[in-house]
């Protein structure tokens, strides 16, 4: 990690001759000074390959390579022991004969497999730059990071693990190592992708494959699947990039970490096929994104519309757009065997007794898997780049503070307070500040960048939100969780502060004391915010100045707000958690608050709690406290029906209540610019 | 048994015949071991690797097929594999004989006792070195740059089961502990005196027991003395026409009471079977009376099988005086061969397919690449241009032709043991299934070359040591699908563990495939760094083996495959065997030695202290 916002001292890399700020170096600058034919036909030098490989001791294949084709690696998949073994399990269970389960295996790797090929990869990462250069100002990456990649990338097979707020993420982390020579990686991508036409196979000659989105009762498949990962992380010869979150982020908050593609890769190693592997996390923050739009309303409910290519060309309106930059920050590679030994409690040797392709994960080992998948997200946080967008989003949503224009030199006080004191508690150490402006003119530039968000008033010198017309219930409320999608991108930052306070509010405690609130938040918004900590005890952070402690509260409260809907809808229609599916008690709490702003817009912090993942997480909150429990029946078919416990939710209520209500008790004043600075 | 007393005057007297000579003749390796073993390295006095110029290496003496040649290449593959350098010595400190401790602890009953009995014994300093230790790299280290915290008090010589009765039983009778030494070899930490021992320490010294007491040519079994060693054994039955064919790598050395006590195992083990397989009875010696059985049938079935309880005991039970071991006649034949693989992989999987059809060779064994290229560093200078020549066409042909790569290709060394029909029917079955690996021949002067170098490579460590180059060995077993992880995982972990550490310059890190089994493989391992700038090298090697035996468990192989636990194993031997079995052990320990007299403390520590005197108490 770096200390202290990086100033953008420019100053061009001694070796690239590319433009450097802090840490990071810019990769557009140079295309857009030379063209990008060269680029692409340029040959690549001295690319890593691991040297567990060219030990000589290989188990995978009788001849060593330092590359392989698509159709080997299918090749070994399906002739693997492990594949061959589980699945004459299976035929032996279900009578199935073997040559039908083997073609099915193979069915199954046609559709899941990448094709690789470095043509494919040059001509269409031509037309990747090309889009780029015209959308973004500059992407950025961190070039230690990328030294210590391809120190890891000779050494042992390497996982990139990037966080996912964007399409463009796989693009543009292919392109990165296209252009620093490394090793290019196969991507895990959802089955979304397979479906449009030529694109889908331009991302599968790319490096991409294709896996189900739910496919655990289907053995067959999971054998196919977990077998075709480890075959890479044996090889080698490609990392394998995953997303831990499993989605893109609409709310601009990590997601609770998925652990099936992790748990394949982490058995490669706990039996011992490979001596080691190194975890990559790559944090990657856009100041706009691209899908920034179509989120909000994915929260809203609006589905998704299909990937599909016609629907790309629609999207080519954003080519004429601002995006800003984006930042890649490659962490410091995580050797797992070293994680394990810190993490303690994993002891390899237990599978000795049973023959290796009979793998299973123990139970140490997947408690591990989770801690990890859980370090990974929180590396991605800590790592991740902050525009100065997401410090001003979240003054201007504190407190319902922007609505009505907040003047200018009162949000650059603000502002400039804020970025002190987050530096100072050491927490936000990436922020892309501009030295060289003045705290006005940052706020100007952001409000050019962001105009659908946010507007400077010239005449007044005040900064307005952009809001839709009182009527459109909908758009209103997309504007909204736009905006607050950028606040998001610090929340890891505020949380445990935001958790600390409000466990030590005297009003909110019930008489339960401080350690049993906080530990209850804990488990409440363990998915809303899954960086939380494990730790059973509470922080002290009883130093912290009450005016962080305000800011903290205030970002928290639209959380909990959205707890708190579910509470009510729950305790308002008792026979909702017997009936209802997570999603559809989520979506009745939706339907509460749409109605509540409906009677009510000034309710400010009500305005998230229209924001279904928000209301689905809390729902999985109250299944953690075990206030929810699912009836047996319904763990059997998946969907539907808990027990409900009333009388916890009741309480719970009641801690919820003082939390949500924007001046609690008047305990602490609201801040003010004035009395402080 | 006969144990007259005049055993001890030298034998091979004209008066004896023939046959009695052979059985009564006295070791190769005199009662006082320091006048033709090094005192602080392996081996001969007279067998070293020496510098001769500048740029040559020469292994010195004329008892290994090695001495007298120069290897001009030895000195340029130490730098590059090692990064040593000729010029930059770390020679040995020399101690003077009687700078070597006196004994600490004197027990005066038990110095009359055995004076009365008439035990040959000494408590001269260089005696007592002698026996005061094996040869692990620490041991080594610790004679060329120190001292031990504690040696044996004395050192006695019994010469027949009888004597070792009468001894053991003083023993239990003064409070003084006795370590058991055959020939010294252990690795294992096994004879190092454990240094909180607060009670005399007299090392049994087996060496002068060491007669072939008969020998039953209708059933081909022979009863011998526990002190003889290897090739003794081996040296005197060939005059008869027999052999055991138990040939561990310490054959020189070793005796036949280590290798009960530590369950040896033996390279021709396809043939003719490791230790258990050889042994039909054994007399061992314990505090509370000797434990034998009652007859020599092949097999029975009379509950648990106590010889399993003394073949790995490690000094720690009692002290084995007899034995009774299979013989087999002679060889008509012994024909050596090799085999050159693409890569180790291919390889393991020839050896694989060897065991699975049961037609291995007397030995087998499959060198890595690293090996390979070792091997080659230690041929002598071409004697010819023929020689050279031919050597060109051999390396044109398996490189250019075969295309395999000088730097992954992999070699097996074979041994092949019986008549000639069985030996050609085995040799061509062989190399048809080396063929399916893509396995070549790589004639048979490489394998005789390779089986030869077994006993110089021994010497090499000394050389390692006096150029800052510290190496050790250390072995495993493991089942066959675990065989090739194993190895890779665990040589790059040693070399993980060297750099994390300091190491800057390349890290030796080599393996070899030495024994196959219907279910599995023995593993060999040979690490080397150099450790020079470095504050406390052997530290640092521990924790690098130590690292390297988590891999080689967790990776699914063995403690040990025949070295043993000794002390240097001990913190995983509970998690190896589970509790209930060291408690049952030790059950058996407490109750055959309640007085501890056999205070190794191998396997593991002794309940209640090192002289048991919480024990004790608790029973009065």
């Amino acid at each position: 990690m770096f200390n202290g916002s990086f100033s953008d001292t420019w100053q061009a890399n001694e070796k690239t001759g590319r433009p450097r700020k802090g840490v990071f170096e810019d990769l557009v600058d140079e295309r857009r000074q030379r063209g990008d034919l060269g680029w692409v036909l340029r040959t690549r030098r001295s690319v890593p390959s691991p040297a567990f490989c060219a030990a000589g001791t290989s188990a995978a294949s009788a001849a060593i390579k330092s590359s392989k084709s698509p159709a080997d690696i299918n090749r070994d998949v399906l002739s693997s022991d492990r594949l061959t073994y589980g699945l004459r399990e299976i035929s032996l269970e279900t009578g199935r004969p073997m040559p039908e389960l083997m073609s099915e295996a193979g069915a199954i790797l046609d559709e899941m497999s990448h094709c690789l090929s470095m043509f494919a990869i040059r001509s269409f990462g031509y037309a990747v730059a090309k889009v780029m250069k015209r959308i973004y100002r500059g992407v950025f990456v961190n070039t230690e990071g990328i030294t210590q990649l391809r120190k890891a990338c000779s050494e042992y097979p390497v996982v990139l693990m990037p966080m996912h707020r964007s399409y463009a993420d796989f693009l543009l982390l292919s392109l990165v190592c296209y252009d620093y020579d490394l090793p290019l990686p196969a991507i895990a991508s959802a089955m979304d992708f397979m479906g449009m036409q030529l694109i889908g196979s331009i991302l599968r000659n790319c490096g991409a494959f294709f896996i189900r989105r739910s496919f655990a009762t289907d053995r067959v498949y999971w054998l196919t699947f977990v077998e075709y990962v480890k075959t890479h992380v044996r090889d080698g010869l490609h990392p394998v990039e995953f997303f831990i979150e499993g989605t893109r982020s609409r709310t601009g908050k990590s997601l609770y970490p998925k652990t099936g593609m992790l748990g394949a890769i982490l058995e490669s190693w706990f039996m011992c096929e490979v001596p080691d592997v190194y975890l990559v996390p790559v944090s990657i923050s856009y100041d706009r994104t691209l899908e920034q739009k179509l989120y909000a309303y994915e929260l809203l409910g609006v589905p998704k519309p299909k990937e599909s290519t016609s629907g790309l060309l629609k999207a080519r309106a954003l080519l004429d757009e601002d995006f800003g930059s984006v930042h890649f920050y490659f962490d410091q590679p995580i050797s797992l065997r070293k994680f394990a030994t810190e993490y303690g409690g994993v002891d390899r040797s237990v599978h000795s007794l049973a023959p290796k392709v009979k793998a299973q994960l123990t139970d140490a080992e997947t408690r591990m898997l989770k801690a990890m998948a859980h370090h990974v997200v929180s590396r991605h946080c800590l790592n991740a780049v902050v525009s100065p967008f997401c410090l001003l989003a979240a003054l201007l949503l504190a407190d319902g503070r922007a609505c009505r224009p907040v003047p200018l030199t009162e949000l650059a006080a603000d502002l400039e307070w804020l970025r002190l004191r987050l530096a100072d508690v050491g927490s936000l150490a990436s922020l892309d500040w501009p030295a060289q402006l003045s705290t006005e003119a940052v706020i100007a530039e952001q409000c050019r960048l962001h105009s659908d968000l946010v507007t400077l008033l010239t005449k007044d010198q005040a900064v307005a939100l952009v809001t839709a017309p009182d009527s459109d219930l909908e758009a209103r409320a997309a504007q909204r969780l736009q905006l607050s999608s950028y606040r998001n991108h610090i929340m890891c930052h505020v949380i445990e502060l935001a958790l600390y306070d409000a466990a030590t509010l005297k009003s909110s405690d019930g008489g339960l004391g401080a350690a049993a609130v906080f530990d209850t938040l804990r488990h409440l918004l363990h998915r809303e915010f899954p960086t939380i900590s494990d730790a059973e005890e509470m922080p002290d952070m009883a130093d912290a100045l009450p005016r962080l402690r305000n800011f903290a509260r205030a970002c928290l409260r639209p959380s909990l707000a959205g707890c708190s809907q579910v509470c009510s809808v729950l305790l308002e229609q008792p026979e909702l958690a017997a009936q209802s599916s997570e999603r559809h008690i989520a979506m009745a709490a939706q339907k509460r608050a749409f109605a509540n702003l409906v009677s009510n817009p000034s309710l400010w912090d009500d305005w998230e709690s229209v924001s279904l993942d928000l209301l689905v997480n809390a729902v999985h909150g109250l299944h953690r406290l075990r206030i929810l429990t699912k009836s047996r029946g319904a763990a059997a078919t998946g969907d539907g029906g808990s027990s409900c416990d009333f009388e916890r939710l009741r309480r719970l209520h009641l801690i919820l209540d003082p939390l949500t209500r924007t001046q609690p008790d008047g305990v602490h004043e609201v801040p003010s610019t004035r009395s402080r600075l | 048994p006969d144990d007259s007393k005049s055993d001890e005057k030298p034998s091979g007297s004209d008066k004896e015949t023939a046959k009695d000579s052979v059985f009564k003749r006295p070791s190769v390796i005199p009662k006082h071991r320091q006048d033709l073993l090094k005192w602080n390295g392996w081996g001969y006095q007279d067998s070293q690797f020496a510098v001769t110029n500048q740029r040559t290496l020469t292994f010195t003496g004329q008892r290994y097929q090695l001495s007298g040649s120069e290897m001009p290449a030895l000195v340029e593959w130490m730098e590059k594999a090692l990064g040593a350098s000729i010029d930059q010595r770390s020679p040995a400190k020399f101690t003077r004989p009687e700078n070597i401790p006196p004994p600490v602890q004197v027990n005066a009953d038990f110095m009359s006792a055995i004076r009365q009995l008439g035990l040959s014994h000494s408590d001269a300093g260089p005696d007592r070195l002698f026996r005061g230790h094996g040869h692990t790299l620490e041991e080594m280290f610790t004679l060329r740059e120190g001292m031990f915290p504690r040696l044996p008090d004395l050192v006695v010589w019994p010469t027949s089961h009888r004597e070792v009765v009468e001894l053991v039983n003083l023993a239990n009778r003064c409070g003084v502990v006795l370590i058991p030494f055959g020939g010294g070899t252990s690795v294992t930490g096994a004879l190092l005196c454990p240094p909180g021992e607060r009670r005399m320490i007299v090392s049994l010294d087996t060496s002068q027991m060491n007669r072939i007491l008969w020998l039953d040519e209708r059933n081909l079994i022979g009863r011998f003395e526990a002190g003889i060693i290897g090739q003794d054994l081996e040296a005197r039955l060939a005059e008869l026409g027999y052999c055991i064919g138990h040939e561990p790598d310490s054959l020189e050395f070793s005796s036949l009471g280590g290798w009960v006590a530590t369950r040896a195992s033996g390279m021709k083990k396809n043939v003719y079977g490791n230790i258990e397989d050889l042994l039909v009875h054994v007399t061992f010696v314990t505090p509370t009376g000797v434990i034998e059985k009652s007859c020599a049938a092949p097999r029975v079935s009379v509950g648990p099988d106590v010889h399993h309880l003394i073949m790995g005991s490690e000094g720690s039970l009692g002290v084995v005086t007899e034995v009774t071991l299979k013989i087999r006649p002679l060889p008509q034949t012994r024909r050596y061969g090799s085999l050159v693989f693409a890569d180790f992989a291919s390889g393991v999987r020839c050896l694989r397919e060897l065991a699975l059809r049961r037609c291995a060779p007397a030995s087998v064994r499959l060198m890595d690449n690293e090996q390979f290229q070792f091997g080659h560093a230690l041929r002598p200078a071409a004697s010819g241009w023929t020689t050279a020549f031919v050597d060109a066409v051999k390396r044109f042909y398996v490189t250019r032709v075969r295309g395999f790569k000088p730097d992954e290709l992999a070699v097996a060394t074979l041994l092949y043991e019986g008549t000639p029909e069985e030996v050609a029917q085995q040799e061509a079955l062989v190399n048809s299934i080396a063929a399916n690996h893509g396995g070549i021949s790589g004639g048979e002067e490489n394998g005789r070359r390779g089986y030869m170098l077994t006993f110089v490579i021994a010497y090499l460590r000394d050389l390692g040591l006096d150029y800052y180059c510290v190496g050790e060995s250390f072995e495993t077993s493991v089942p066959w699908d675990r065989v090739l992880d194993l190895c890779r995982n665990v040589k790059l972990r040693i070399k993980e563990e060297c750099r994390s550490r300091g190491v800057t310059q390349p890290v030796l890190s080599t393996c070899r495939v030495t024994q196959t089994y219907d279910a599995g493989a023995c593993v060999y391992f040979y690490f080397a760094y150099n450790y020079r700038g470095l504050p406390d090298p052997v530290h640092l090697y521990e924790e690098v083996e130590n690292a390297a035996r988590d891999e080689i468990l967790a990776n699914g192989g063995s403690l040990s495959h025949h070295h043993g636990v000794g002390k240097i194993r001990q913190r995983w031997y509970s998690r190896s065997v589970s509790e209930p079995a060291v408690a049952a052990v030790r059950a058996v320990k407490s109750r055959l030695d309640p007085n501890n007299v056999f205070a190794c403390a191998n396997l593991f520590e002794p309940a209640g202290g090192p002289d048991g005197q919480t024990e004790q108490k608790a029973k009065l």
